[in-house]
C-alpha cells in the first residue's frame, strides 16, 4: 500500500516537472503605485526594456492607487490567499524589514551579486535593503527631499541671493514679505520634511540618525531648540492658509508667482515642467539651510514576495532593475536620480544633473540620510508628522510642550516593545 | 395688502432663497464640469462652450465603475428587500417566545460600524472564494441590509390587519401563500421605500467596495471616484464631470420613485 | 393542532434565512474583531500576538482618542438637532400648499442621494482657499478680510465639514417630516383652529406631538450616522490638520491602515460599537414597544 502510494506520488511529481519544464512562456506580475503622468511613462519604459532583454518572459503590471499603505493591504490579502505578485514596489528600511520579519520576502542575494549591488549602491542605501546579511530589494530611484525650489523670476525681481544660512533665509523672507510675496509655500501633511533641516542643523546627522534609532529623547533640550528654529525660520515664512492646500496646490502658488520658495521632494520638478516651466530658467533649487553636507533621500525599491509563481520572471525583472539600462530607462522619465550610482548622468535634465552632482559629492564628503519614514516604526513616524503639523499651526511654547511629551511617551512605549531598529548596525 | 398675502410672499421668498442656496453646489459642479482647465480657475466665469473633454476623460476613468455599480446594486437591492421581508413577515404577524430577542438581534446590525467587520469579513470572503466577485458583493450587501429592511418592512407589515391573515387562512390559503399572493402586493409602498433606501445605500457604499473588490471588473464607481479624488494633481473640471456621472443614476431613481418613497418611508409607524 | 404546527414551521423557515446569514456574515466577523482587539497584528504576519487589555489601555491614555471622541460628541449634537430642525422648517414651509412643491422637494432632497465621496469632491472645490466659490464670493463682495481657510483652520474645519453634511443630510429629515405632516389627521388641526389657535399654537400642541414618530426616526438615523461619520471627514481632511477634525472612525482607519496596528484599530472599532449601541438602543426599544400597541 505504502509502496504504491510512493510510486504514485513519484509519477505525479515527475509529470508535474515535465509539464512545467515544457512551459516556456512565464508571466511575472509587478504591483506598483506609479500611476500619474511621468511615473507611468517611467514604468512603461522600464518594462519595455525588460521585454527587450527577456523576450520569452511576459511582464505585466498592476497599478494600485494609494501608496505603501494601500499596497500593504493588497499584499496582505494576497499573502492570505497564497497568491502574491512576483514583484512589488516597496519602501526601504523599516517597511521592507517588517515584511522580512513576517517571513514574506524572498532573499535575492544571487541577483544582488549579479548586478554588483555592493558597488553600485551607496552604503547608507545598502543598510536599508539588507537584513540578517541577505539582500531583499533592488533600489530603483532616489528622490531628494531636502532641497528648496524657488521661483527665479521673483528672486531676480527683488535682487535676492540664494540663502545659505538660516539668518540669510530669514532675511530673504523678510524682503519678500515686505514686497507682498509669500516667502514659503507649504501644504497640509507635508510639513515634516521641513522639520528635518532644523533638526540636522541643531543635532547634526548623528542626531538625525539617533532619532531614527529611537536613541534620541524628544525631551532633549536640543530637540526643543530644533523645533524653535523650525518655527522661527520656516513657520513664520509659511504662506497664508497653507493648511488648506494640498501639495500640488501649493506648487501652483509658486507657479503663479504668489509664493517664492517651496520645500518638497524633487518630484515637483516633473510637476513644474508639465505646467510649462523650464528648469534652470523659471526655477532652480538650493539645499535647505543646514543640509549642505547632508542630503535626505527617498527611495523606491523592488522586492520579491515568497511563494510567487514565476520566480524566474521575478529574477529577470529584478536583474533589469539593477542594471544600468533598466535604471536609465526608468529614471529618465521619472524625474529622479538613479539609485545605481554607475548610471551615466547624460539622461538627466539640468536640475537632475545638479542633483546628481550633489548626491555624488555628498556621498564622498558628507552623509546621505534616509527619510525618517524608513527608519522609524510607522506609528511614530506618522505621529511625528502630525505633531510637527500641530506645532506649525500654532507655534507656541505650550503647544511645543504637548508635542514633545506626546512624542516622548510614544518613544518610551516603543522602546519597551523593542520596536526600534539600530540602523547603523545593519 | 392683506396680512395673508404678505405672509405668502415671505414664504415664497424664504423658500426660494433656501432652494437657491441648496442648488449652488450642484450648479457649481455642473458648470465646472464643462469648463476648460483655464476657465475652471475663475469660478464666476461662464464657460464659452461645452468642453466635452472632461466627460470623455471622466468616462475613461469611471465608466467601467458605473457598469459595475449597476451590476452590483440592482440584484443586491432586490435580494435584500426580499430577504428582509422574510424576517419581517413572522415578526409582524406572529408572537412567539423570543420574538423580541430575534428582532433586536437583527436590528443590532443598525449600529454596527462597518469598519469593525472589514478585516474579518474580508477573510471570510476570501475563504469562500467570493472575494472580488459580484456574487460576493450581492451577499454582503444583502446581509448588511437585513437590519434596515427587516425594520422597515416589519413596521409596514404590522399595519396590515392580522384579521386579513386569519381570514385567508380560513379560506384555505397557506402561510407562504398569503405572503406571496396577498401581503407583498399590499405592501408595495413599504417595499418601494426600502428599495429606494437600499439603492441609495448600496450604490453609495464605499467601504465594502474598497475592501472586498480589487479588479476593474468588479470595482464600484464610488471606489473609482475616491481614487480620482485622492490623486495628487486634481483637475477639478474632470473631477466634477466624474462626480456628476456617478451620481446621475441615484438621482434618476429618486425622481422616478419620489411619490412612493414619501408614502412608504415612515415605515407605517404612524398609521392607525 | 395542525394549523399551529404548520404556522410555526413555515414561520421558522422564513426567519431562519435572514437570521442565519446575519449570524454568519455579521455577528461572527464582529466577534472576530473583538478577539483581534486583544491582539497585536501588523496585517501581513501570519500570526497575531495576544496582548490582553493593552490596546484599550493605550487607547484611553492617548489624547488623540479623546479629541476624536469629543469631535464625535460635537457631531452627535449637530446631527441630532441641526439637519432635523432645518428639515422640519423646510417641511413646514413646503407644506403650505405651495406651487411647484415637487420642485422644491426635489432640490432639497437630491443632495441626500449623492454618495459622500461626491459630496466631498464638490465641497472641497467650494472650500478651495484661492479659487473656491466661498472665498471668491467674499472677495467679490468686498469682504476680503473675512476669507477663511475652511478646511485648513483647525478652529473651524470641523464646522466646515458639518456645513457640507447639513447640505447632504437635510433632505432626509425633510422627507420624513413631509410624510409626517401629511399623516396628521385634519380634524385635529381644524379643532385647534376652531379653538382660535394661531399657527404657533397649532404647531406646538398638535403638529409637534403628531410628528413624534418622524422625529424619532430622523433622530435615530442621525444619531447612528454621527457616531459612524467617516466618509466626509476622511475625504475632506483625513482628520487633519493636526487632529482637529479627527473622529473615531477616521482614527480607526489611520491606526489600522497607515500605522499597521490592526489590533489597536479593532479596539477602537469595539469602542465605536459600544457607543453606537448605547445611543441607538433606547430608540429601538421605544419603537418596538409602540408597535405592540398598534398590531392588535
Amino acid at each position: 500500500m505504502y509502496r504504491n502510494k510512493r510510486a504514485l506520488f513519484g509519477l505525479v511529481a515527475a509529470l508535474v516537472l515535465v509539464m512545467s519544464a515544457s512551459v516556456s512562456i512565464q508571466a511575472a506580475e509587478m504591483w506598483h503605485y506609479w500611476l500619474s503622468g511621468g511615473e507611468k511613462e517611467a514604468l512603461d519604459a522600464f518594462l519595455d526594456k525588460a521585454r527587450e532583454l527577456y523576450p520569452n518572459v511576459e511582464f505585466t503590471e498592476r497599478g494600485i492607487p494609494g501608496s505603501t499603505s494601500e499596497m500593504r493591504r493588497q499584499l496582505g490579502a494576497a499573502f492570505m490567499a497564497n497568491d502574491p505578485p512576483e514583484l512589488y514596489q516597496s519602501a526601504i528600511g523599516y517597511d521592507m524589514k517588517s515584511y522580512v520579519d513576517a517571513g514574506r520576502l524572498e532573499p535575492i542575494d544571487d541577483i544582488w551579486e549579479a548586478v554588483n549591488g555592493d558597488e553600485i549602491f551607496s552604503e547608507g542605501l545598502q543598510r536599508m535593503v539588507k537584513f540578517d546579511g541577505h539582500a531583499y530589494g533592488i533600489p530603483l530611484n532616489t528622490h531628494v527631499i531636502s532641497h528648496i525650489f524657488y521661483n527665479k523670476h521673483i528672486f531676480e525681481k527683488y535682487d535676492l541671493d540664494i540663502p545659505t544660512t538660516w539668518d540669510e533665509f530669514k532675511e530673504v523672507s523678510k524682503t519678500l514679505r515686505e514686497n507682498g510675496i509669500e516667502p514659503f509655500a507649504a501644504a497640509t501633511s507635508w510639513t515634516l520634511t521641513h522639520f528635518y533641516a532644523p533638526l540636522i542643523t541643531v543635532l547634526g546627522p548623528e542626531g538625525y540618525l539617533a532619532l531614527g534609532n529611537g536613541e534620541l529623547a524628544f525631551t532633549d533640550p536640543k530637540v526643543r531648540e530644533a523645533f524653535e528654529l523650525y518655527g522661527d525660520a520656516f513657520v513664520s515664512s509659511y504662506m497664508f492658509g497653507w493648511s488648506g492646500y494640498g501639495w500640488a496646490e501649493a506648487a501652483n502658488e509658486l507657479l503663479q508667482g504668489n509664493a517664492a520658495m517651496y520645500l518638497n521632494g524633487d518630484w515637483v520638478v516633473a510637476y513644474f515642467e508639465q505646467a510649462g516651466w523650464t528648469p534652470g530658467e523659471d526655477f532652480g533649487f538650493f539645499p535647505a539651510p543646514g543640509t549642505e553636507d547632508a542630503i535626505i533621500i527617498q527611495v523606491d525599491a523592488l522586492a520579491a514576495p515568497k511563494n510567487a509563481k514565476d520566480t524566474e520572471g521575478a529574477k529577470a525583472l529584478m536583474t533589469v532593475a539593477g542594471s544600468i539600462d533598466g535604471q536609465s530607462a526608468f529614471n529618465k522619465h521619472k524625474g529622479s536620480v538613479a539609485a545605481n550610482l554607475a548610471v551615466p548622468p547624460e539622461i538627466y535634465n539640468p536640475i537632475l544633473l545638479e542633483t546628481y552632482n550633489r548626491i555624488q559629492r555628498v556621498n564622498e564628503e558628507g552623509t546621505i540620510l534616509p527619510n525618517q519614514l524608513f527608519m522609524l516604526p510607522p506609528s511614530l513616524y506618522q505621529e511625528l508628522g502630525r505633531q510637527v503639523e500641530m506645532y506649525a499651526l500654532n507655534p507656541t511654547d505650550k503647544v511645543l510642550d504637548g508635542v514633545l511629551n506626546t512624542l516622548e511617551n510614544m518613544r518610551q512605549d516603543l522602546l519597551k516593545e523593542n520596536a526600534f531598529v539600530k540602523w547603523q548596525d545593519m | 395688502m392683506t396680512k395673508r398675502r404678505i405672509v405668502r410672499i415671505l414664504l415664497y421668498t424664504i423658500l426660494t432663497l433656501l432652494a437657491v442656496l441648496f442648488a449652488v453646489p450642484l450648479v457649481v459642479m455642473v458648470v465646472t464640469s464643462i469648463k476648460t482647465p483655464a476657465e475652471v480657475v475663475n469660478v464666476f466665469a461662464w464657460p464659452q462652450e461645452i468642453y466635452w473633454a472632461n466627460y470623455i476623460k471622466a468616462f475613461e476613468i469611471i465608466g467601467r465603475g458605473l457598469l459595475n455599480s449597476m451590476f452590483i446594486t440592482v440584484p443586491s437591492v432586490v435580494i435584500s428587500a426580499f430577504v428582509g421581508s422574510l424576517g419581517a413577515y413572522p415578526l409582524s404577524q406572529f408572537r412567539f417566545k423570543g420574538d423580541y430577542a430575534v428582532y433586536m438581534f437583527l436590528l443590532a446590525g443598525l449600529f454596527i460600524p462597518i469598519q469593525i467587520v472589514m478585516i474579518p469579513l474580508f477573510q471570510i470572503m476570501r475563504s469562500l472564494k467570493l472575494y472580488d466577485s459580484f456574487v460576493g458583493m450581492w451577499l454582503v450587501h444583502t446581509v448588511y441590509g437585513i437590519p434596515i429592511c427587516t425594520f422597515y418592512l416589519r413596521n409596514y407589515f404590522a399595519t396590515i390587519p392580522r384579521s386579513l391573515l386569519e381570514a385567508s387562512l380560513i379560506d384555505g390559503c397557506s402561510i407562504a401563500g398569503y405572503y406571496f399572493r396577498i401581503l407583498i402586493p399590499l405592501a408595495k409602498p413599504g417595499f418601494a421605500a426600502v428599495i429606494i433606501l437600499q439603492a441609495r445605500a448600496i450604490w453609495n457604499d464605499l467601504l465594502f467596495g474598497l475592501t472586498l473588490t480589487r479588479s476593474d471588473f468588479v470595482r464600484p464607481v464610488t471606489v473609482e471616484l475616491a481614487t480620482f479624488v485622492g490623486q495628487t494633481d486634481v483637475q477639478y473640471g474632470q473631477l466634477m464631470a466624474a462626480t456628476l456621472l456617478s451620481i446621475l443614476p441615484t438621482i434618476i431613481v429618486f425622481l422616478i420613485f419620489r411619490r412612493q418613497f414619501i408614502e412608504g418611508v415612515l415605515g407605517g409607524s404612524v398609521k392607525g | 393542532m395542525k394549523l399551529a404546527t404548520e404556522k410555526r414551521l413555515t414561520f421558522s423557515l422564513f426567519l431562519l434565512i435572514p437570521v442565519l446569514s446575519f449570524a454568519i456574515f455579521v455577528i461572527y466577523p464582529v466577534y472576530q474583531s473583538i478577539v483581534l482587539s486583544f491582539h497585536k497584528w501588523d496585517g501581513i504576519s501570519p500570526t497575531a500576538t495576544y496582548v490582553g487589555l493593552q490596546n484599550y489601555q493605550k487607547l484611553f491614555a492617548n489624547p488623540r482618542f479623546w479629541t476624536a471622541l469629543s469631535n464625535n460628541a460635537k457631531w452627535l449634537v449637530f446631527s441630532l438637532f441641526i439637519p432635523t430642525s432645518v428639515g422640519l422648517l423646510l417641511a413646514l414651509l413646503i407644506n403650505q400648499k405651495i406651487k411647484g412643491e415637487s420642485i422644491y422637494q426635489t432640490i432639497f432632497f437630491i443632495p441626500y442621494t449623492i454618495t459622500p465621496v461626491a459630496v466631498a469632491a464638490v465641497w472641497r472645490w467650494l472650500f478651495e482657499p484661492r479659487n473656491g466659490l466661498f472665498n471668491r464670493f467674499l472677495i467679490e463682495v468686498g469682504l476680503r478680510d473675512h476669507i477663511k481657510i475652511w478646511l485648513g483652520d483647525p478652529t473651524i474645519a470641523t464646522y466646515s465639514i458639518m456645513l457640507s453634511s447639513l447640505w447632504w443630510t437635510t433632505g432626509f429629515a425633510l422627507v420624513m417630516y413631509i410624510s409626517g405632516l401629511r399623516e396628521i389627521p385634519v380634524e385635529l388641526l381644524e379643532a385647534a383652529e376652531i379653538d382660535g389657535a394661531g399657527f404657533f399654537r397649532k404647531f406646538r400642541s398638535v403638529m409637534l406631538p403628531q410628528l413624534l414618530p418622524s422625529t424619532i426616526v430622523v433622530m435615530a438615523m442621525s444619531g447612528i450616522s454621527a457616531m459612524r461619520v467617516f466618509d466626509l471627514v476622511y475625504s475632506l481632511t483625513r482628520g487633519g490638520p493636526g487632529y482637529s477634525t479627527e473622529v473615531l472612525a477616521t482614527m480607526m482607519f489611520d491606526v489600522s491602515f497607515n500605522r499597521f496596528e490592526m489590533g489597536l484599530g479593532s479596539a477602537l472599532a469595539v469602542v465605536l460599537l459600544v457607543l453606537s449601541a448605547v445611543i441607538i438602543l433606547p430608540y429601538i426599544y421605544h419603537t418596538s414597544r409602540s408597535l405592540e400597541e398598534i398590531r392588535y
